[in-house]
């Protein structure tokens, strides 16, 4: 019996609360000072003091452009990371094709698998790889064992190595953004080819290939974004022949002091970063990225079950070959932490906890352990505070200014580590407050921040904004209203973010190099100096406890992932 | 002293004179003046887009006007903050929160009052027994019913003793049969708390059968303010006539001879004294029009051939062509039929049925 008035145009926008915008402005004023003092100043600093100082800054860009170092040091990083991203896809379009066509719980199975890498530290997958592909490693000799080669190939100290390396970390970079955009193929488009007379590799090649090549795209300015900064696996895992920017600009500020070439190779680095991750958020948007990094996907029905008969078997194949490369060298990691063999053969001869012994005798170790869990905890408080505030004000103020917002505090995790690292060296060693714990916890911080962001910005979008609107006129304050209403809701997204936060403090080396002092020094440094040269024993046997802490830390988050859902 | 045991405690005057709001120039609320006296019920009746639920939250607070004034009891509230305003409010949705039981909920506007313990459990313990929930405060919302927690929602807004309650459409996510229970117990909760209500809803029948004042709004204004009963039987404009319930629109034309007729079956004259005669436009509703298959005794009388019969339960409802008009009429359920579609079919009705209207534009 009602019927509708015809003037549909009278319709508010969504209202704004008329006494809370100016608090939330207010807030995201303070973090966007914060970032901007602890973060974007010592980094203009660092180009402005060292690039501009004289007339010779100018040259260091001609320098750069003709010396043949630079040039190789450029073409080194392009083609690395081009081949890397190239892999990448090639294997991750099979698994995340696999992954839409079983069942939920096997596609979060895979998705498991897929993020390991992800949560382990860099440094004990490289330790992993080093071990795994030594001349002596086990690589080699299963090769050798099933007559494949008659001598071992060199797979470290090369091309092989730093590919290896750089794939396995970045993999999940493209899966994950590949997976969601199958699960948003229509299921019905498929179907529809299908009746219209389409043979199935028609269908895949007509209808879900040019589908999911948004999400392909997507994943390959990520995963190209993130290997063009990278640092630590080609100082590593590469030989001198695959020196990239990020090392070569280590290499001027430490081995040569050379600030101003270090400076302008940043600055180089930094731009091209900056506008491929201004094109993503053009093309693809930050909503992508969020989740992206946000993890495992959610549960839709895998929807394109049934659908490619016959390429499944391949796909499933592939899905699993992939998977063994991921899990590997993690899981290899508990085996060789007890093998007798100094070199780390496998099998060994005896099996022995000796370096856990080890571990306990020296106490270079359980200093390190603590300095990384102090480091650790301060950068969660602080972290988890800065995120926090951040993801509700950027949800309270205009929407212009929050997108604002979001590109300066997703920045850190833009910015290769190594340009971070070095900026606040320079910022803090004339400060004098170079090498303590504290320098180290405020460069976690502003590293972490961004997924305390996401997570909790995550956990607010589901959060009715009804909720705090009745608790207001119920008449609690704004503070009552956030302990009692807003805090218990976004609970959740704040411990991921935690875990994040932690993961993100606890792993870091390239910081630690640079922040820390033998006193202050962090496990993740003590181990890279302890396999940069030769691989001790020891390490492994460190390596495999860290795995298992990442491990936990990554069960716990999906658990307070689930309790979020 | 419980919050049920005290209708004495009853509900402030509010006046609201002359409110607009703004969104980018354009109104959706445009000066708005209504009087709702100390503890009554007032609905706010409109089509989506039509500024009733801007101007709830306005009277709420969650809104500054863009100018005009809101007098509670004589104090002007319009920029005085949420809490401040002492007004209870049901959502929409409900808005429970979802990690606190029952009884917690209702607790919470007591706590942020300062409340002793002691006092906040036996007003508690009093609101469950009146909200008919006595035994499930230790329940959370998600394990109650759509009905239930629309009443624990009522009851929080109650709790403190408001001086106002606000209603945006509470009854919108209820299946009919539990809407009418809840507005059957809304209203006889209303009586004993006494608490002056505002209470926006788009159902017509829910606006009249609850009300002591109904408001129609329409484009950010209002249409007409009048008792259920008034608005029903005088509505000022085709807009009202046609949004609360059904309404023949006939026009009237002034002829050469200046004589008013009705322009139907060819001009019916409309005697001087009948004062709608002065209209540009009269309604008739479809249950004051008799129908029969044989001519009937009244002022005005049709006939015509039966185009569309629907049955309704109470009553049937007979579309019959009069020269290609259709006129609606409705004729109760007592047993006798109406004549089939196809058949030819006497109207009628009287002058006094005829209800002047302005024509602003029907909803239909």
């Amino acid at each position: 019996m009602t019927v509708l008035a015809g003037d549909e145009a009278a319709r508010p926008p969504p209202s704004r609360l008329p006494l809370l915008p100016r608090g939330a402005g207010l807030a995201a004023g303070l973090v966007v000072l914060v970032f901007a003092v602890l973060f974007v100043w010592p980094i203009v600093r660092l180009i402005a003091t060292t690039v501009f100082v004289d007339a010779r800054g100018w040259t260091a860009f001609a320098t750069i452009v003709s010396s043949p170092m630079y040039r190789t040091a450029f073409t080194n990083t392009f083609f690395i990371s081009g081949l890397v991203t190239l892999i990448t896809l090639l294997a991750a379009y099979p698994i995340a094709y696999f992954m839409a066509t079983v069942q939920p719980r096997t596609a979060k199975l895979i998705a498991f698998v897929v993020l390991l890498p992800f949560w382990t530290s860099a440094l004990v997958r490289t330790t992993a790889w080093m071990v795994l592909l030594q001349r002596r490693g086990i690589v080699n000799s299963l090769l050798m064992n099933t007559g494949i080669t008659d001598a071992p190939i060199p797979l470290l100290y090369n091309l092989s190595g730093v590919i290896i390396g750089m794939v396995h970390v970045l993999l999940p970079f493209m899966v994950l953004p590949l997976y969601a955009t199958f699960l948003s193929v229509d299921q019905r488009l498929i179907a529809a080819a299908e009746g219209l007379g389409a043979p199935r590799f028609t269908v895949l090649r007509r209808i879900v290939l040019p589908l999911t090549a948004p999400g392909a795209a997507a994943g390959a300015l990520i995963v190209f974004m993130s290997a063009i900064g990278t640092f630590i696996t080609p100082v590593l895992m590469g030989g001198p022949r695959q020196m990239m920017i990020a090392q070569a600009i280590s290499y001027h500020m430490q081995k040569q002091l050379d600030w101003q070439m270090a400076g302008a190779l940043s600055l180089v680095l930094l731009a091209v970063t900056l506008v491929l991750f201004l094109v993503y958020r053009q093309v693809f948007g930050l909503d992508r990225l969020v989740a992206a990094d946000a993890g495992v996907a959610g549960d839709p029905d895998g929807p394109l079950r049934g659908v490619l008969g016959l390429g499944r078997l391949p796909a499933g194949i592939m899905a699993v070959a992939v998977g063994l490369f991921l899990i590997a060298p993690i899981a290899m990691v508990y085996p060789l932490s007890i093998s007798s063999s100094p070199f780390l053969q496998f099998p060994p001869a005896r099996w022995t906890f000796d370096w856990y012994a080890k571990l306990a005798d020296d106490p270079k170790w359980l200093r390190a352990a603590l300095s990384s869990l102090r480091v650790a905890a301060e950068a969660i408080a602080l972290s988890v505070i800065l995120g926090t505030a951040a993801a509700v004000a950027a949800s309270r103020i205009a929407p212009r200014l929050r997108a604002g917002m979001e590109v300066l505090i997703l920045l850190p995790m833009v910015v290769p580590t190594i340009i971070t690292a070095i900026a606040l060296y320079s910022q803090y060693a004339p400060l004098g407050i170079l090498g303590s714990p504290e320098s180290l916890a405020i460069g976690h911080t502003i590293l972490a921040a961004p997924f305390v962001f996401i997570t909790v910005s995550a956990s607010l979008k589901s959060f009715d904004r009804n909720l705090e609107l009745a608790a207001l006129g119920l008449g609690a304050s704004w503070s009552a209203m956030f302990r009692r209403i807003m805090l218990p809701a976004i609970l959740p997204g704040i411990l991921a973010g935690a875990v994040f936060a932690f993961i993100t403090s606890f792993d870091d080396v390239v910081l630690s190099i640079f922040l820390t002092n033998s006193a202050s020094r962090t496990l993740p440094r003590v181990i890279y100096e302890g396999i940069k040269d030769d691989t001790d024993p020891a390490v492994v046997a460190l390596a495999a406890i860290l795995i298992t802490i990442s491990f936990g830390a990554f069960l716990l988050s999906l658990l307070a992932r689930d309790r979020r859902a | 002293m419980t919050a049920t045991s005290k209708p004495e405690s009853a509900g402030k005057r509010v006046q609201i004179s002359g409110l607009s709001k703004l969104y980018g120039g354009h109104p959706a609320v445009d000066r708005v003046s209504i009087d709702i006296a100390a503890g009554s019920f007032c609905t706010i009746l409109g089509a989506s887009g039509s500024g009733k639920t801007t101007l709830l939250k306005m009277v709420a607070g969650y809104e500054q006007p863009t100018e005009g004034r809101i007098e509670i009891d004589g104090r002007d509230v319009a920029s005085m903050r949420v809490a401040a305003r002492n007004i209870g409010m049901v959502f929409q949705n409900y808005a429970l929160f979802p990690h606190m039981t029952v009884a917690a909920n209702l607790a919470f506007p007591l706590e942020m009052r300062g409340l002793a313990k002691a006092d906040i459990v036996a007003r508690v313990t009093a609101m469950l027994e009146l909200i008919g929930l006595a035994g499930f405060g230790s329940r959370l919302p998600r394990e109650l019913s759509g009905g239930q927690q629309q009443r624990v929602a009522l009851g929080r807004a109650l709790i403190f003793e408001p001086d106002i309650l606000l209603m945006d459409e509470p009854l919108g996510a209820l299946d009919k049969n539990m809407r009418q229970a809840m507005q059957r117990e809304i209203r006889a909760i209303h009586r004993k708390v006494g608490v002056t209500v505002l209470y926006v809803t788009h159902d017509q029948d829910e606006a009249m059968n609850m009300a002591d004042l109904v408001v129609v709004m329409d484009k950010g204004r209002v249409a007409q303010t009048g008792s259920p009963l008034d608005i029903y039987n005088a509505p000022r404009t085709d807009f009202v006539a046609t949004f609360l319930g059904d309404c023949n629109l006939i026009d009237v034309e002034r002829g050469r001879d200046g004589v008013r007729r009705l322009a139907l079956a060819g001009g019916i004259a409309i005697p001087a004294g009948v004062k709608s005669g002065r209209a540009e436009m009269v309604g008739v509703r479809p249950e004051r029009i008799s129908v029969g298959a044989d001519p009937i005794q009244r002022d005005i009388v049709l006939s015509g051939t039966v185009v569309e019969t629907h049955f309704n339960g109470a009553d049937h409802d007979v579309v019959v062509d009069v020269d290609g008009r259709p006129v609606r009429a409705r004729l109760a359920n007592g047993g006798q039929l109406p004549p089939s579609i196809g058949n030819r079919a006497y109207l009628g009705c009287d002058f006094a049925d005829l209800i002047p209207l302005e024509a602003i534009g029907a909803t239909r």
